[in-house]
């Protein structure tokens, strides 16, 4: 085995390697027109395993992302969340009625009430409106709007799954931005939130009951 | 465009986790001296630096989507500095520690001659709890930590450390003895 090596170095121009080195091997280059050993290049001993490993790497990056695309979009098409129970009006308040038209609504509540008459069509009955259970995989959503000013003024979650902390966890994060998102839109097309996909769907579906029911009483 | 980074933030950190429990593993059977006989001790060291280095760039990844997807609303406080950020959550702060010491796990590695082999080892030795952390922020404050998929990879990539683990601090105890 020595023999080799030496007749291998000796043929290279180097001195022997006395021993397995553990180190990665430091190769002489000799460039044209320079110096000998003036520059070296450093040899990877696991160049091709390098090479898979970013390779896989970066797949498997590619990959993870559009699978969880994928399962995002497939969960949004197939309503993977059913609903529950009925929709209810907690405490409409037919006396508070208030519209743009009507114009008796103050600066913000003008340009809610405007949204909500972009949205929806028509400005909702002020009141509390339950909106009916979504069930989906990971538990019960519920969702409350409060209608003043015959806009949206509120929303409030009254069940979120909370069986596993990390679904605690989701809901801490995901609810505020779907509230934001809901007060902003004036209605239950809002976007879903990335990693709360079953949330923000069962969400939609409960928000877009209570809407239903606030426009009833509207109309009744 | 935004869930995408979504996607992106958990993808990476997936695979950042992996390649962090990858480089912990080849450095152990380095270290243990148990390469086997088909492969040179030399492609491991290899192998297990490049590791390394590619778990920091994907968790740079992981940390540039997440601050940068605004649904997660990420500030710079909450991805660098544990604890410091409006986000108090215990699951990122075992994150944030993990990638720092990761970090300087692998910057010294990289000018090793600079630092006394006892100072660099224990400094190295740092890569053992950066990796715990990781998985444990990945179990806690993964979105996928709840799935079936995440929870057996989780399985497989703690019994895949814990084997050279266990190799070597074997070795180690053994050798103290031996000495004796």
């Amino acid at each position: 085995m020595q023999e080799r090596l030496a007749r291998l170095a000796a043929r290279r121009g180097a001195p022997a390697p006395t021993a397995r080195t553990n180190r990665p091997v430091a190769k002489t280059v000799t460039k044209p027109g320079s110096k000998q050993g003036s520059k070296t290049k450093r040899r990877h001993a696991a160049k091709g395993s390098r090479i898979a490993a970013l390779a896989m790497s970066v797949g498997t990056t590619v990959g993870l992302s559009g699978y969880f695309s994928h399962l995002d979009a497939s969960a949004a098409s197939a309503g993977s969340s059913t609903l529950s129970g009925t929709a209810t009006a907690v405490g409409a308040n037919a006396s508070a009625t208030n519209s743009v038209a009507a114009g008796t609504a103050s600066t913000t509540a003008t340009a809610a009430a405007a949204k909500t008459t972009t949205a929806t069509g028509t400005a909702l009955k002020d009141g509390t409106y339950a909106g009916a259970t979504s069930n989906n995989r990971w538990g019960p959503v519920q969702v409350q709007i409060m209608v003043s000013g015959g806009a949206i003024a509120d929303v409030t979650a009254l069940q979120t799954p909370s069986d596993q902390d990390r679904s605690v966890q989701i809901n801490d994060y995901a609810t505020p931005i779907l509230r934001t998102e809901t007060l902003t839109a004036q209605s239950a097309t809002i976007h879903t939130v990335s990693g709360a996909t079953y949330t923000s769907n069962s969400y939609k579906q409960s928000l877009q009951s209570a809407i239903d029911v606030a426009r009833a009483a509207t109309a009744g | 465009m935004n869930q995408w980074f979504g996607y992106l933030t958990r993808a990476s950190g997936i695979v950042a986790m992996v390649l962090m429990v990858a480089s912990l593993c080849w450095g152990l059977f380095f270290s243990a001296r148990e390469t086997g006989k088909r492969l040179r001790p030399a492609w491991w060291l290899d192998l297990h630096n490049w590791l390394g280095g590619l778990a920091l760039v994907f968790t740079g990844v992981h940390m540039f989507a997440a601050f940068a997807d605004s649904n997660l609303a990420l500030g710079l406080r909450d991805v660098l500095l544990p604890g410091a950020g409006k986000r108090q959550s215990g699951a990122l702060n075992w994150g944030v520690v993990a990638f720092y010491g990761l970090a300087v796990v692998v910057f010294t590695s990289w000018p090793k001659k600079l630092f006394k082999r006892p100072v660099w080892r224990a400094v190295h030795l740092f890569s053992v709890p950066a990796t715990v952390f990781a998985c444990v922020h990945a179990y806690r404050m993964g979105s996928d930590a709840s799935t079936f998929w995440f929870k057996a990879l989780l399985v497989l990539v703690a019994g895949a450390a814990a084997y050279p683990l266990v190799i070597r601090v074997a070795g180690v105890v053994l050798g103290r003895l031996d000495s004796r």
